[in-house]
């Protein structure tokens, strides 16, 4: 019975206390949703920002995953959420930038999220199965122009950023791979080393321990500059694409209604994490690099990112006509 | 084979410290609980107690999760015998056999059964780890995705198997569920299918969501028909100590079970379901009287509840040998190694002797603790049965709903639960069995995955299925079965025949 | 086990293939605007339009068996427990994210309480109490999951 009093008794303490203004924020629970999941490398994020956020708010802050439609119902629940500082999400590159884009979604990436700062930044890594004549980017290149078709590549599902950065590089470089899908980015990691599929543009997380075991070749990473994790790899931007850039990262944000004083508070909160030595660690064990942007930056990032793929899509769809 | 003794005994000298007992036995009662508790499954509990284990050292923390993991298997027959609801795909098939029993004072027959048969398949599931983790592991690396196919076609063979009523029902039933699985995303293109514009559905209809409605909640509906009828009457306690001399029949099919599930469950995506559905197959398959089962048959309990606690044990074989993750509770084990510092990978057991061996010298331990609980436990169960069902049914339709809700925290879920209800309900008026149904739904995606995935790597050549030996051996296997099914209906058909 | 009640068209066979038609029905109509694609390359509409099919045809089979032949009888349906319990997992789904697990819980015992003729309210109420603590302590409290527990 006790218990029950005290339930209720706390409850009508947060009851109360929702009532105050966003200055007191934050004062009762918060909820990080992560539209993926739990076990992911979006989730492993999250987690260690929850860890952070709870540490310096003097708040808890619960993961919620809210996994499906790769992303999309998760970040659609945020977007339609109360903008009070209780509710904010650890979104993610494909959700916000390339889904709106690729197929129909109830929020807009832009207008619908007040975005706080990117958490992590996480490459992409080009892997192939090690029994194929192909060592380099340039080998890659010449032979899938001598085999056009022939190569295949896997991908985390039609969509994801593990299919669209492939379909960029072909249209960059005028070859032709073919794409097959699997559930998740693992899977797809898995049938590389298997040899089932001839190769995968794969996040760090996944191929970093494939590649330390020798049982893929790695030839380069996608990002604009090399990666700390994997020096030794060149992008794919100076070997073969000049211009080539994707990335994949994971940042905070809040439904688009969330007091701006929220924002700039989570955004200091954010600073800090991002030179923080410990955080530093757990993110190298996930293969992520910490960043820190502005609510400006971050949004004008999104804008830009939105146009990249909003062209390659059109480039795509004229190439099939 | 000595070096391996060697290190396992080294990792008994680190399961063994007081600490790691303490988070394998937590670990151990957290999964028996979350296994009794429909819905509500290990994928859920391990990322709500994840933060949990920040201050543990990442072996206590992986031994506590890994306990909750089998843990939960442990448990999950037990709402499957005493109530008719299986709390998850594996002990979809425990509910036939184990709840019938129950209905006749058989529940404590059941129950234990399910834990030692669980405890043996354990043990054995975890000396295959110990003494061929690795080969086993490239073994798997054979599988491709035509042999996959081949596999869930085998499933779906052994799925006619299941029904006690005629094969074209369910067949028909097996179709019913293969479409109800194809909603969703579709994996090749991204378009939404048959989502009626609902972004909920967009990953598809929720399996907890799907087996709640057609089994428990439409069980509940149907006792709370009569009236006068006093439905405790039904529910014999019979005795709460089970007669060992019953359990003894059911020893060939704990064997066998554990078999099936120590080689199924090193496979990713379905391994595990298809263990229990194909080892309640083969039970009745070998049988001398298959009328027994559907009617209480222990080795119908006993089989696919080895087969799934072996599968659980092996199903850490691609984890820890290759840093893959087979399935959404190893991806979660990836997520809270990483969380712990640790990346796991092909190097894992070079790398993190103490974690490898260790976990698996807490799996004998957490085993041995786990019959230790359960087995009293079920005095307590089948005291439940007691319990008058006017407050039963109350207890079961709230503890449902949480458990529904809690898979995704979805109110969404809840409410397809209210359809599937109704559905079941149907089903149940108009005699058809839902276990059918439920296999074609759990295999449909994956047999359609692998089906396409096989013919775009094999650039559409369908001959890819026969061609390779794995693929072909399932097939031949599917079409025996398949053959000896039908057989005894044309015999019969031709008996008929000549007495008219 | 042939009753009068099985008779031609009133039997499960028939029933159950109608209601394999309707279901196989209304999916096509779903699947009309995906596209099939070609066995070599398969577009999303192959594979549920192969199923949906094979389930008409067999739906079909079974409605014609049902008028030819006599079948089991169809079971009788019960309509008050079937609503109330029906009913009660609404209210539990409604009330869950507006007014926490406690008012959902009370709520859903309250209406699953008419569901059958047994039921006293007194011990439905305590019955009720004790469920809604006990699941804020094992489920909110032990196990963590994120819901509230009052509004």
């Amino acid at each position: 019975m006790m218990r029950i009093a005290a339930a209720v008794l706390s409850a009508g303490m947060a009851l109360s206390a929702t009532a105050a203004s966003a200055q007191e924020w934050p004062s009762k629970t918060i909820k990080l949703v992560v539209p993926y999941a739990p076990g992911g490398y979006t989730d492993s994020v999250a987690r260690i920002t929850a860890r952070y956020l709870e540490k310096e708010l003097g708040q808890t802050v619960i993961v919620d995953n809210r996994a499906g439609g790769g992303g999309i119902v998760g970040s659609d629940l945020v977007a339609k959420s109360p903008g009070d500082g209780y509710t904010l999400c650890i979104c993610s590159v494909g959700a916000i930038s390339v889904a709106p884009v690729a197929q129909t979604t109830s929020y807009d990436p832009v207008k619908s999220f007040k975005p706080v700062s990117v958490v992590s930044t996480i490459p992409q890594t080009v892997i192939v199965n090690p029994s194929l004549p192909i060592n380099t980017m340039q080998d890659l290149v010449a032979y899938a122009k001598a085999n056009p078709g022939k190569l295949s590549y896997g991908s985390s599902g039609a969509g994801g950023l593990m299919h669209y950065s492939v379909q960029l590089f072909d249209a960059r470089n005028g070859t032709k791979m073919t794409h097959v899908p699997f559930k998740g980015g693992s899977p797809a990691t898995a049938a590389v080393v298997s040899g089932e599929v001839n190769l995968s543009f794969t996040n760090m997380t996944d191929a970093l321990p494939q590649m330390e075991a020798n049982k893929v070749r790695a030839l380069a990473v996608t990002s604009a500059k090399r990666n700390e994790f994997a020096p030794q790899l060149p992008t794919v931007s100076e070997t073969v694409t000049p211009g080539y850039s994707v990335e994949s990262w994971n940042g905070l944000m809040a439904p688009a209604s969330t007091p701006d004083s929220i924002i700039a508070k989570l955004s200091d909160v954010l600073k800090k994490m991002a030179a923080d030595p410990e955080v530093k660690k757990s993110m190298a064990v996930v293969g992520a690099s910490t960043e820190f942007t502005t609510p400006d930056e971050y949004k004008a990032q999104i804008a830009a990112e939105v146009e990249q793929w909003r062209e390659l899509l059109k480039e795509i769809a004229e190439k099939k006509n | 084979m000595t070096d391996v003794f060697a290190q396992l005994g080294h990792g008994f000298a680190v399961a063994a410290t007081p600490i790691n007992l303490f988070f394998c036995l937590v670990g151990a009662i957290f999964g028996t609980l979350i296994g009794v508790l429909p819905g509500l499954g290990p994928v859920a509990t391990i990322s709500l107690l994840l933060p949990a284990t920040y201050a543990l050292s990442p072996v206590s923390a992986i031994i506590m999760l890994a306990g909750i993991y089998y843990g939960a298997q442990y448990g999950g027959s037990t709402t499957a015998i005493l109530v008719n609801i299986p709390g998850e795909s594996t002990s979809v098939v425990t509910a036939i056999d184990g709840y019938k029993m129950a209905q006749q004072g058989r529940a404590s027959e059941a129950l234990a059964i399910a834990a030692i048969g669980s405890f043996i398949a354990g043990c054995i599931g975890t000396v295959v780890i110990a003494l061929l983790g690795p080969p086993l592991a490239l073994m798997t690396q054979q599988f491709a995705s035509p042999d996959y196919f081949s596999l869930m076609v085998l499933g779906l063979v052994s799925a006619v198997v299941l029904a006690n009523g005629s094969a074209f029902r369910a067949i028909a039933m097996i179709f019913l569920g293969l479409l109800l699985g194809m909603v969703g995303m579709d994996l090749n293109t991204g378009e939404a299918r048959m989502t009626f514009g609902l972004v909920e559905l967009s990953d598809g209809i929720n399996f907890v969501a799907l087996v709640m409605g057609l089994f428990g909640v439409a069980e509940v509906i149907s006792n709370l028909e009569g009236a006068s009828v006093r439905i405790v009457n039904q529910m014999r306690i019979g005795t709460i100590w089970p007669s060992f001399s019953a359990l003894r029949g059911a020893w060939g099919a704990v064997l066998r079970g554990t078999a099936l599930g120590t080689l199924f469950g090193i496979l990713p995506g379905g391994g595990a379901t298809i263990a229990s559905f194909s080892a309640y197959a083969l039970e009745k398959r070998v049988a001398k009287d298959r009328s027994r089962f559907g009617n209480g048959a222990i080795e119908g309990v006993a089989g696919p509840e080895s087969a799934n606690n072996a599968a659980a044990q092996t199903s850490f074989v691609p984890l820890l040998t290759m840093g893959i993750p087979t399935s959404a509770t190893m991806a979660l084990m990836v997520g809270a190694l990483t969380l712990h510092g640790i990346a796991p990978g092909p190097m894992i057991i070079s790398r993190q002797p103490d974690l490898f061996w260790g976990l698996i010298a807490s799996m004998f331990l957490g085993n041995a603790m786990l019959v230790i609980i359960n087995l009293p436990m079920i005095g307590i169960w089948v005291r439940l049965l007691a319990v008058p069902y006017r407050l039963l049914y109350l207890v079961i339709v709230v503890i449902c709903a949480i458990g529904v809700y809690s898979v995704n925290n979805s109110s969404f879920d809840v409410y397809m639960t209210v359809g599937f209800s109704l559905l079941g309900y149907v089903l149940r008026k108009l005699d058809a069995e839902p276990a059918p149904l439920l296999m074609g739904f759990v295999l449909g995606p994956m047999v359609e995955e692998n089906f396409r995935r096989s013919l775009i790597t094999s650039h559409g050549d369908p001959m890819v299925f026969l061609q390779r030996p794995i693929s072909l051996a399932l097939l031949l296997i599917s079409a025996a079965l398949l053959i000896s099914i039908m057989m005894p209906a044309i015999r019969q058909r031709r008996v008929e025949v000549f007495q008219e | 086990m042939r009753s009068p009640a099985g008779r031609r068209g009133h039997n499960t066979d028939f029933y159950s293939g109608l209601l394999l038609v309707a279901v196989a029905t209304v999916a096509l109509l779903y699947i009309r605007t995906l596209s099939v694609g070609t066995v070599l390359e398969m577009g999303p509409g192959y594979f549920p339009l192969g199923l949906a099919l094979v389930l008409l045809g067999m739906g079909l089979c079974l409605a014609v068996k049902g008028l030819l032949a006599e079948g089991n009888p169809i079971g009788s349906f019960h309509l008050r427990p079937l609503i109330c319990v029906l009913l009660s997992f609404t209210a539990f789904g409604v009330l869950v994210e507006r007014a926490g697990l406690i008012i959902a819980i009370l709520a859903q015992v309250a209406i699953a309480h008419f569901a059958s003729v047994e039921t006293r309210w007194q011990q439905s109420l305590v019955s009720g109490v004790l469920l809604a603590a006990a699941s804020a302590v094992i489920f909110v409290w032990l196990l963590k999951i994120p819901v509230d527990l009052l509004p």
